[in-house]
């Protein structure tokens, strides 16, 4: 319980790290090393850094000044309904699988290491 | 544990498995959005997420160092729609002019030059092909280079277009990305630099747009399938009812004087064909020519680019175009005798506006009013000396050929006696997501290839196709100090011919469409001529005959795209001209505020609103008179009350004008529609798209509302009336009738059975659609009064053509000038400075152009002692 609560806010503080500086597609790499490390199990590891790495991404967006007004913009002109709804969503979620899925890898890799 | 080990190994495959498809859906883009790891990215400033508009309202100090030169610039951002630049070199003004449009409506260059270069597919994908194919074969950048070449690398106007383009990329490259404008990071498009060239191009654009035509194509089919008789009633070479021209011979006879063209013409016959050339393979190459104008030219729909885009991408991107609908301008000298000017262009009214108001101050210089983005300087506005607006003069600078072609001589065309191979011209059109596309056009002597059907080859000749400087034309306004000075930059001016109406401090007022008039020895220049040489351009129309008026005995001038000259006018210059109510109403409001004595600043602001359509004043009296004698039902009796008490103002709370507005719609089209049926014009030859063809703006533009009109008033037996598909003798009132009845119907079930409560207002509706055609960012509809035949025009159902500047000028007092213009300075939706002009201008307001209380520069040659 320890190591996920840990994991969780570790791998928070990362995302939003490298969502500010714009490499929020390496969001995995924070992710596996603490699936790694922490000794996780894989699905656990993947929903705890996949949750708390589309959070450091909340963060990161809602930090801009004209983050949800600039998203609303997006979706009139890609046509997507529901406002800035539907471009975070999509954002959230591509967020979501990167860094989850890089927890899992990571757990299940230390996994194979300790078999 | 061998199966735990095997199972954690399927679980490692599939999530790296997964990890890939993840990365891939990021940074794979998807039909021609950006891909999504880009376009979502949360970094400061890099994905939509970290967009930031540009600086607000307010003004600023600042030195420009450019080459070690230096200047001190004061730049006022006010909420009038208006960007003011004070500087004490000029180079630093037309740099920061650049800078600062570039700043506030990037999107909107680089969409404009894209169009008018014809790269849009490479911007928005495969859907815009067919745009960039029709610009390219206008040969927009050839053209631009062209003009550039000839350009005089010492003159002001060169370095007037180097500082412009050195600030356009100035903020190109210091852009931070927070600053891409949105939709360029939806799209994955870099702005690229700008050049001169660019400016020439957009230029291309405009001009094609206020004088490119293809009504000669169509108009080959009425004279092919209408005897005669029928030409001479239906398609008279002269309007025939009311008119007021705008350079009557009364007011200028010099111009009526000598030899022209018109004798030599034959416009009411179909002109010859070239040997070997068949009517039937001529009329598929016409259609196939028709196709391709109506297909890709932004001039004959309401939107340059309006295709929904192909493939999975859920969106439209349109690019809302440079369409002219019509305009208005006239002076007049005041009752307290100054020069008076009132200008108002009908274009697309969109957001971001095509307009953009600058105020330009440095030595030699302080002109006011508005710009085209990517133009240096001032388009239509004032000076301390000179005011000038513009309408479209309309006469005809296309004309189209079918040249004469051999089986013996592939790729080559007779002229003038000889074979000659066309000029070929290889393009390659980059497509975005489908790779590069090859495009060949082809010219010849008298005009690019538009259509080639089993070679019988179309060609049009329009004078934008050779270099033209209508830009040195406009800078020349901005520092014009009088009339000679205006007359001189006027002379720049070829293509886009408009009437440019003209005051000055001096008290001299005028209006002038100066250019180039084609002048052909014979023909009909109104359809499709032969190619082979004897029917081509021999020159144009000596200035001294190009129709001006100046200082009028009447004491005003106007135009609103009526026509120009009275009968008699000896050489050619068109025929399909706007209905000229418009006009009517202009003249008669002018001639009455005289005879009052108030011909003034505030009388010329409510001409400006006037939403009386003065067609009501031909066709309501003999509708009303025809429905004394109709069978009608309540509903009918409700509706002939609103309109015997109409007063013709097509107001929004006003149901009579929602009955005039369909009826007349009804009228027009149960008289006209019957005959052109009955001579076979079908779709493919143009039917219900050109407005002689009953097109959607057949009651304000062209022949037929004006025979109606006068058959209506002088001939309301005329066998015109008759059904000739069924063989049924109908006469004025009988048709009237029919189309008051049908309006009954169809607004009963649209809008209820109480005539009272059909207002204008719920079915008529003003809208600023997106410049980039998405409909989310369009700001409206409101309800809007007025139609397409009122001074304060509106055209259509739902209008985004209208008054997109409005200027009203007494150069006694210029500071004193007032003007608005839709929208705001910004193209970006998140700023109030995207929309916060439009309420002013819908509720027919306006803004004083100087303003009290702007920094001491801004009042330069007007207060004297002040330095810029």
């Amino acid at each position: 319980m320890r190591n996920t609560l840990l994991a969780f806010i570790i791998n928070a503080i990362l995302s939003l790290a490298l969502s500010l500086l714009g490499y929020w597609e390496l969001l995995f790499a924070p992710a596996a090393i603490l699936g790694f490390l922490l000794h996780l199990r894989p699905r656990t590891s993947l929903w705890v850094t996949g949750s708390s790495g589309a959070l450091g991404v909340l963060i990161s967006i809602l930090a801009l000044p004209y983050a949800l007004q600039n998203g609303e913009i997006t979706a009139l002109i890609m046509g997507l309904p529901g406002g800035a709804a539907a471009p975070l969503l999509i954002t959230l979620l591509l967020a979501l699988l990167n860094s989850g899925i890089g927890g899992a890898l990571g757990a299940i890799i230390a996994r194979l290491a300790a078999s | 544990m061998g199966k735990s080990r095997k199972s954690l190994i399927i679980e490692l495959m599939v999530s790296i498995i997964g990890l890939v498809i993840v990365l891939l859906v990021m940074y794979t883009p998807i039909s021609i959005l950006a891909p999504l790891g880009n376009m979502l990215n949360p970094g400061m400033g890099i994905g939509v997420w970290g967009s930031a508009p540009p600086p607000g309202i307010g003004c600023s100090n600042s030195t420009v160092i450019l080459n070690s030169s230096k200047a001190q610039v004061i730049v006022c951002i006010t909420s009038d729609g208006f960007i003011r630049i004070a500087s004490n070199e000029d180079w630093a003004l037309f740099y920061e002019q650049g800078y600062l449009t570039a700043e506030y409506r990037l999107a909107q260059l680089m969409f404009m030059r894209a169009m008018a270069e014809g790269n849009l597919s490479s911007i928005v994908g495969p859907s815009m092909i067919q745009s960039d194919e029709f610009y390219r074969t206008l040969e927009t950048t050839i053209t631009a280079q062209e003009t550039l070449n000839q350009l005089n690398k010492s003159s002001a106007v060169y370095r007037d277009l180097y500082y412009y383009t050195l600030g356009v990329n100035s903020y190109i490259k210091s852009m931070p990305a927070s600053r891409v404008p949105i939709v360029f990071k939806v799209l994955g498009y870099a702005p690229t630099p700008w050049s001169i060239r660019d400016t020439f191009a957009v230029q291309q654009l405009l001009t094609w747009s206020l004088s490119g035509t293809d009504d000669p194509l169509a108009f080959t089919f009425a004279l092919e399938n209408m005897p005669r008789q029928a030409i001479e009633s239906l398609y008279p070479a002269y309007p025939p009812s009311i008119q007021f021209p705008i350079y009557p011979r009364t007011l200028n006879p010099s111009i009526y004087i000598g030899p022209g063209n018109l004798v030599n013409l034959s416009l009411y016959s179909m002109n010859p064909l070239p040997p070997g050339i068949s009517l039937p393979l001529l009329n598929k190459a016409i259609e196939e020519a028709i196709a391709f104008f109506q297909g890709s030219d932004p001039a004959y729909s309401d939107s340059i680019v309006s295709k929904v885009l192909q493939g999975f991408n859920p969106f439209s991107h349109v690019v809302i175009g440079l369409t002219d609908a019509g305009s208005n301008n006239w002076v007049a000298n005041s009752t307290q005798g100054g020069a008076l000017l009132a200008n108002d262009p009908h274009l697309t009214t969109t957001v971001p506006s095509i307009w953009l108001g600058f105020q330009l101050v440095a030595p030699g210089i302080n002109v006011v009013g508005v710009d085209f983005p990517g133009t240096p300087g001032v388009i239509l506005g004032h000076n301390p000396y000179i005011a000038w607006g513009a309408t479209d003069a309309e006469p005809q600078v296309c004309y189209f050929y079918v040249e004469e072609t051999s089986p013996r001589h592939p790729g080559e065309y007779f002229h003038n006696g000889s074979w000659i191979p066309f000029t070929v011209i290889h393009e390659v059109i980059n497509v975005k997501g489908s790779g590069e596309i090859r495009y060949t056009v082809e010219r010849a002597a008298n005009g690019v290839v538009v259509s080639n059907y089993s070679n019988v080859v179309i060609v049009m000749d329009w004078t934008g196709l050779y270099p033209n400087d209508e830009v040195a034309a406009f800078l020349g306004f901005d520092t014009a100090k009088n009339l000679t000075e205006f007359l001189s930059s006027l002379s720049n001016f070829a293509v886009g011919i408009q009437n440019f109406a003209y005051a000055d401090d001096k008290g001299n007022f005028g209006i002038f469409a100066y250019g180039l008039y084609p002048v052909i020895a014979m023909g009909n220049p109104r359809a499709v001529l032969p190619g082979y040489g004897n029917y081509d351009w021999i020159g144009f129309i000596p200035r001294s005959k190009q129709p001006f008026v100046l200082n009028p005995y009447t004491g005003f001038a106007a135009s609103a795209n009526q026509v120009p000259v009275s009968p008699g006018y000896p050489y050619y210059v068109g025929w399909s001209y706007e209905s000229g109510f418009r006009a009517d109403e202009i003249n008669t409001d002018l001639s009455r505020f005289r005879e009052e004595g108030n011909l003034s600043m505030s009388s010329m602001e409510a001409m400006q609103l006037d939403i009386h359509d003065y067609s009501t004043n031909i066709f309501l009296p003999p509708l009303l008179s025809a429905l004394i004698h109709g069978n009608t039902s309540p509903v009918g009796r409700e509706a002939i009350k609103l309109l015997s008490e109409w007063n013709g103002n097509f107001s929004i709370n006003s149901s009579a004008a929602t009955i005039y507005y369909y009826w007349l719609n009804y009228y027009l089209n149960d008289t006209f529609l019957p005959w052109l049926t009955y001579y076979n014009i079908t779709p493919a030859e143009g039917l219900g798209q050109f407005s002689f063809f009953l097109g959607p703006d057949s009651d304000y533009h062209g022949q037929l509302i004006l025979d109606l009109a006068n058959w209506t008033v002088n001939y309301p037996d005329s066998p015109w009336f008759n059904d000739p598909l069924t063989g049924e003798a109908r006469n004025a009132d009988y048709v009237m009738l029919l189309a008051f009845n049908q309006t009954m119907n169809y607004l009963s079930k649209l809008l209820g059975p109480n005539p009272s409560t059909w207002m204008w207002g719920r079915l008529h509706k003003r809208l600023l659609a997106s410049f980039f055609g998405l409909s989310g960012l369009s700001i409206g509809p409101f309800p809007s009064p007025g139609d397409s035949n009122t001074i304060n025009a509106a055209y259509g159902l739902t209008a985004t053509l209208g008054p997109s500047w409005r200027l009203v000028v007494d150069m006694a007092n210029p500071l004193n000038a007032v003007g608005v213009y839709p929208g705001g300075i910004s193209e970006h939706p998140l700023m109030p400075l995207y929309n916060d002009t439009t309420a002013y201008w819908l509720l027919g307001k306006y803004y004083t152009l100087i303003p009290t209380g702007l920094p001491e520069a801004f009042y330069y040659l007007y207060i004297p002692g002040v330095k810029p």
